[in-house]
């Protein structure tokens, strides 16, 4: 695993009514911890990366793959990014299935049978292969983000952007799961961003931290010494 | 007694009624876009059928499709026969009346839907026409289908604009809601009291399945 492995680089400029988001940051592969106080920019900066919004200016690439580019016109449009996005609502389908629900974003070049398949592995990997029939509004807090992992991680996703989607959640379900997503995270080895509030869920998961203050990066490096410096 | 309108209206409406149904979704979903230009004055256009009297949607509807309109030369240039007072214009006066409901319906439903769950649809690798007919449509679905369900009800009970556009002939535009009126005219309150309980009837049960598929919420 010790190829190298493509960060995903993000130039940002982007007014949004009296909010503005500059910031030049690398994101390698492993777990980069996007720490911040809510309306510091992190979930802008997560859209413009997934392609959600459209940065005013700036550039966004993996590696050599140029996502977007404002001085070359280039907007590479969501659905060809790649990026599995787990949001805070989790935004499961409610009208759906679970195994439908991770079949989604199965790549559609595949089979429908192998799609299936795939899907029904993913999510026996993360212990809720026997809710597969079930609605997400019948599923826990606990099976319902176990089934948005796994719907992120059946699209062979190229990053993966987590949007504090623990947030609703009570402390051990939170430890069971970072415990799953880390798990996941290095099978996967594609660059992770992380919004959490939590200091406990960013020492679990976190190889680095960038911390976002008003629209800037205003320190980034491991974990504990910026939490450190936080506290 | 001769059912030939009945079958007819049912024939215009349904027809009327799919018409409406790919326009209406489509012009309710570009008014849920935020920066359409000119929104509030499109939605007026396309609504004000609702109100404005037959006669009024009847003049607009014979000066753009009328046989020395654009559209009508064009038409008839094509087809060899003329839209206005034809089938064609009977359908024309239905859909114009049938669109705006589905128009509100439609964009009050598709707006309704969770923005989150369609840009979830677009990470997971859907195109936005993709992520609209798995994720948006059917999540609005219920609202639209009973909007469907009064737009053939509002089709199917026309009489005014069809009258203006497709005039009153037995066998070609004689729609039910018109033959009442003919049967009333000439003394036949039979062939009229048929016709009215039988359009009553198709009407109030119309309402009643909407009122249902508005009651359950759930998916």
């Amino acid at each position: 695993m010790s190829e190298a492995v493509a960060s995903l680089t993000a130039r940002v400029n982007l007014v949004h009514a009296a909010f503005r988001l500059d910031v030049d940051v690398a994101f390698p592969a492993g777990v980069t911890i996007v720490f911040g106080p809510s309306g510091s920019g992190k979930s802008t900066l997560l859209s413009a990366i997934a392609g959600l919004s459209r940065p005013d200016q700036g550039r966004i690439a993996l590696g050599d793959e140029v996502w977007f580019d404002s001085s070359a016109r280039v907007h590479l449009p969501v659905e060809r990014r790649k990026v599995a996005v787990v949001f805070q609502s989790l935004a499961l389908f409610p009208h759906m299935t679970a195994l439908a629900n991770v079949e989604y974003g199965v790549d559609r070049a595949l089979p429908r049978a192998a799609r299936r398949d795939h899907a029904r592995a993913t999510l026996a990997r993360f212990r809720v292969g026997h809710l597969e029939d079930r609605r997400p509004r019948t599923l826990s807090g606990g099976e319902a983000q176990r089934v948005a992992l796994a719907r992120a991680l059946a699209m062979s996703p190229r990053a993966l952007l987590l949007d504090e989607p623990f947030s609703a959640l009570d402390q051990d379900l939170r430890r069971a799961l970072c415990v799953d997503v880390r798990a996941m995270v290095d099978d996967l080895h594609v660059p992770v961003l992380h919004i959490t509030h939590n200091h406990e869920e960013a020492r679990a998961l976190g190889d680095r931290m960038v911390r976002v203050q008003a629209g800037r990066v205003v320190a980034t490096g491991p974990v504990d010494d910026l939490l450190e410096g936080a506290a | 007694m001769d059912f030939a309108p009945l079958l007819l209206s049912l024939e215009i409406a349904a027809i009327a009624t799919a018409i409406s149904a790919v326009i209406g979704v489509a012009v309710g979903l570009a008014l849920t876009a935020r920066r359409l230009p000119a929104r509030d004055l499109f939605d007026v256009v396309i609504t004000a059928p609702m109100v404005l009297p037959p006669t009024v949607l009847g003049y607009y509807l014979l000066v753009t499709i009328g046989r020395s309109s654009l559209l009508g030369r064009t038409f008839e240039h094509l087809f060899g026969s003329s839209i206005v007072f034809t089938r064609t214009g009977a359908v024309c006066a239905a859909t114009v009346g049938a669109i705006p409901i589905v128009v509100k319906s439609s964009r009050a439903a598709l707006d309704g839907v969770d923005r989150t769950l369609v840009r979830a649809a677009r990470t997971l690798g859907a195109s936005a026409t993709r992520a609209f007919f798995t994720v948006q449509l059917p999540l609005a679905g219920r609202p639209i289908v009973a909007s469907l369900m009064l737009a053939f009800a509002r089709s199917l009970g026309d009489f005014g604009v069809t009258l203006m556009v497709a005039g009153d002939i037995p066998g070609e535009t004689q729609t039910a809601s018109l033959a009442i009126y003919d049967a009333i005219q000439a003394h036949r309150d039979a062939d009229a009291l048929v016709m009215v309980t039988i359009l009553t009837v198709a009407g109030s049960g119309i309402l009643y399945v909407v009122n249902k598929l508005g009651g359950e919420t759930d998916v």
